[in-house]
C-alpha cells in the first residue's frame, strides 16, 4: 500500500511568544496546505501572519509546536526545508548595488546549483542559458545586467520571484508580494504568478492585505490576535446563512434612516443605505418600511464583508 | 564544496558593494587625508619638533586601526541586526550553513577593510611613514579579529563617525597595551594593539 503524499505545509499547535511580550504573537495555530494548493493567510496588522511565515521559512524559531514542510520536520531538518521553499519577502530582498544577474548568481550559488565564479562569462554555460531564459521570460534582456536600483518596483518583484524559483522550490511563500506596487504592476505580477503556478505546479502560501488577491486562493485562513478565526474556501468563509445585505435608497433619506434605526438594523450610508439583514429576510424588512424607495436590491456578502464581520465578531 | 562557493560568493558581494558605493569610496580617500594629513601634519608641525615625536606615524597607526576595525565590525553588526530585513534574509533562508554565511561575511568585510586601508597606506608612504611589509601583512589578521569583536562594536553609538579615542587613545601618547586586552574596549584599544 503506498503512503499518501505528505502535505506541502503542516502546522500543529504553533505558538510564538517574543521575548518580554505578554501575549503570544502566534497562539496555537494548526493548518494543513496540500501540495499544489494556493493558500492565503489574511488578518489585520499584528495578527501573526508575518510571524507565522517567518517561522515556516526558518528565519524565526517557534516557541512550541510542530511543522513539516514537504514531509521534512522543520525543527530537525531545517536545511532540507530551505531547499524545498522559495520566499518572496515583504520588503524587497534584492541587493540594490548588484545587477539583476549578480543577484540571481548569488542565489544560485547559495542553493548549490552552480559553482562560484567571479563573473557571468566565467559561469557554466547551463547557468548563462538559464539566466538568458529568465531574462526573456521577464522581458528584461537588456536590464538584467543593470543595477537593480534602476529597475521599476514591479520589475524588481518579478526578478525576486524568478530568483526564488531558480532552485525549483515545491512551496513558494509570498509575504505581501504586491505591497507598494501600483495597480498596473500588481495586475501584471499576479498574471505572472498564475503562469508560474501552472508551469511549475508550485504550492503557494500568500499573506496579503488585499482581499481581491486572497479571493483567488483555493483556501484562505483569517488570523486575529495570533489565532485562526476562519478557514475554508473563499466561498465557505464568505457564505453564512442569513448574512445577506439589502441596498436601499429613497428620496426621503431622513425618514428611511429613522425607520431603519427604529427596526434596530445595522446599516451604512455611502451614497446608498447598505443594510445588514442579520438573519432577517429581505421580504420582512421591505414589508416593514413605509417610506417610498427609489432603489432596492439584495447583495450576497463579499469576502470583505465577511472579513470585517468575522473580525468584528471577535 | 558548495559551502566554500557560498563563502566566496558572499565575500565577493561585500567587496563589489563597497567598490560600487561612490560615497564610501570618496570617504575612503578623503578621511585619511583629513585625519592624517591635516590633523597629524598640524600636530607634527606644532609639537613634533619640540618633543621629537613622530605624530604623523602615530596618527597613521591610529587611523589605520580605526579604519580596519570600523569597516569590519560595522559589517558584522549589520549581519547580526538585519537578519530579518532586506537582503540579509535572502542568505538566512538559503540552505547554506550559518557558519558559511558568517565566514563569508568575515572574509568579505576583511577584504573591504583592506581595500579601505590601501589608500591610507599609499598616503603614509607618500608622507614617508616607515612601514615594513610585515606590518602591512598584519592588517589581514587584524581585520579578521575586528569582525569577531562585532558584539563590542554594537555597543558603540555610531560606527560611521571616527572615534577620537581610536585616533588618540587615552592613557598618554605612548603605546602601552598588549593585544590581549583589546577585548576590553576594542574601539579605543585596537589601535594600541596594532601599534604594539
Amino acid at each position: 500500500m503506498s503512503q499518501p503524499d505528505p502535505a506541502a505545509v503542516e502546522v500543529r499547535d504553533l505558538v510564538k511568544r517574543y521575548r518580554k511580550a505578554k501575549v503570544n504573537a502566534v497562539d496555537g495555530i494548526s493548518l494543513r496546505v496540500e501540495a499544489g494548493e494556493f493558500f492565503a493567510l489574511l488578518g489585520p496588522n499584528g495578527a501573526g501572519k508575518t510571524t507565522t511565515i517567518s517561522i515556516l521559512t526558518t528565519t524565526l524559531a517557534p516557541t512550541s509546536g510542530s511543522i513539516w514542510i514537504c514531509g521534512h520536520d522543520l525543527a530537525r531538518e531545517a536545511s532540507a526545508v530551505r531547499r524545498q521553499v522559495g520566499i518572496i519577502f515583504q520588503n524587497p530582498s534584492l541587493d540594490m548595488n548588484l545587477s539583476g544577474e549578480e543577484n540571481v548568481r548569488l542565489h544560485a550559488i547559495l542553493y548549490g546549483l552552480y559553482p562560484y565564479r567571479p563573473a557571468f562569462r566565467l559561469m557554466p554555460a547551463a547557468y548563462r542559458a538559464q539566466v538568458r531564459d529568465l531574462a526573456s521570460v521577464l522581458g528584461m534582456e537588456s536590464e538584467m545586467f543593470r543595477p537593480v536600483k534602476k529597475l521599476s518596483g514591479g520589475m524588481q518583484r518579478k526578478l525576486e520571484i524568478i530568483r526564488g524559483l531558480m532552485h525549483r522550490p515545491k512551496v513558494l511563500f509570498l509575504d505581501e508580494p504586491t505591497r507598494g506596487l501600483d495597480v498596473a504592476s500588481r495586475r501584471s505580477l499576479w498574471a505572472y504568478l498564475r503562469e508560474v503556478r501552472e508551469q511549475y505546479s508550485v504550492t503557494m502560501l500568500l499573506t496579503t492585505h488585499y482581499l481581491e488577491e486572497a479571493e483567488q486562493a483555493d483556501r484562505l485562513c483569517i488570523l486575529n490576535h495570533g489565532r485562526i478565526v476562519a478557514m475554508g474556501s473563499p466561498g465557505e468563509v464568505t457564505a453564512r446563512p442569513g448574512d445577506e445585505y439589502l441596498e436601499l435608497d429613497s428620496t426621503d433619506r431622513d425618514r428611511l434612516r429613522r425607520e431603519l434605526t427604529g427596526m434596530n438594523l445595522q446599516f451604512e450610508e455611502d451614497g446608498i443605505f447598505t443594510v445588514r439583514l442579520d438573519k432577517r429576510s429581505a421580504h420582512e424588512v421591505i414589508r416593514s418600511l413605509e417610506v417610498p424607495l427609489s432603489k432596492l436590491r439584495t447583495r450576497q456578502p463579499s469576502l470583505e464583508d465577511a472579513y470585517l464581520r468575522i473580525l468584528a465578531d471577535e | 564544496m558548495n559551502e566554500l562557493y557560498a563563502v566566496a560568493a558572499i565575500a565577493e558581494r561585500d567587496l563589489m558593494k563597497f567598490l560600487r558605493d561612490r560615497s564610501r569610496l570618496i570617504g575612503t580617500f578623503v578621511l585619511p587625508f583629513l585625519l592624517m594629513g591635516l590633523l597629524g601634519g598640524t600636530l607634527q608641525l606644532n609639537l613634533g619638533r619640540a618633543t621629537g615625536f613622530n605624530f604623523i606615524g602615530f596618527t597613521f597607526t591610529g587611523v589605520l586601526g580605526m579604519t580596519i576595525f570600523q569597516s569590519t565590525a560595522a559589517g558584522m553588526a549589520w549581519l547580526a541586526e538585519d537578519r530579518f530585513n532586506d537582503f540579509a534574509q535572502e542568505m538566512f533562508v538559503s540552505p547554506v550553513s550559518r557558519y558559511s554565511i558568517v565566514f563569508g561575511k568575515i572574509l568579505g568585510e576583511s577584504l573591504v577593510a583592506l581595500a579601505q586601508a590601501a589608500p591610507l597606506v599609499l598616503f603614509a608612504i607618500v608622507l614617508r611613514v616607515s612601514l615594513s611589509p610585515e606590518q602591512i601583512a598584519l592588517m589581514l589578521p587584524v581585520a579578521v579579529i575586528s569582525c569577531l569583536l562585532e558584539r563590542s562594536a554594537r555597543g558603540q553609538p555610531d560606527l560611521s563617525v571616527p572615534d577620537p579615542a581610536a585616533v588618540f587613545p587615552g592613557g598618554g601618547l605612548q603605546p602601552d597595551r598588549h593585544p590581549a586586552v583589546v577585548l576590553g574596549n576594542p574601539v579605543a584599544d585596537l589601535p594600541h594593539a596594532v601599534r604594539g
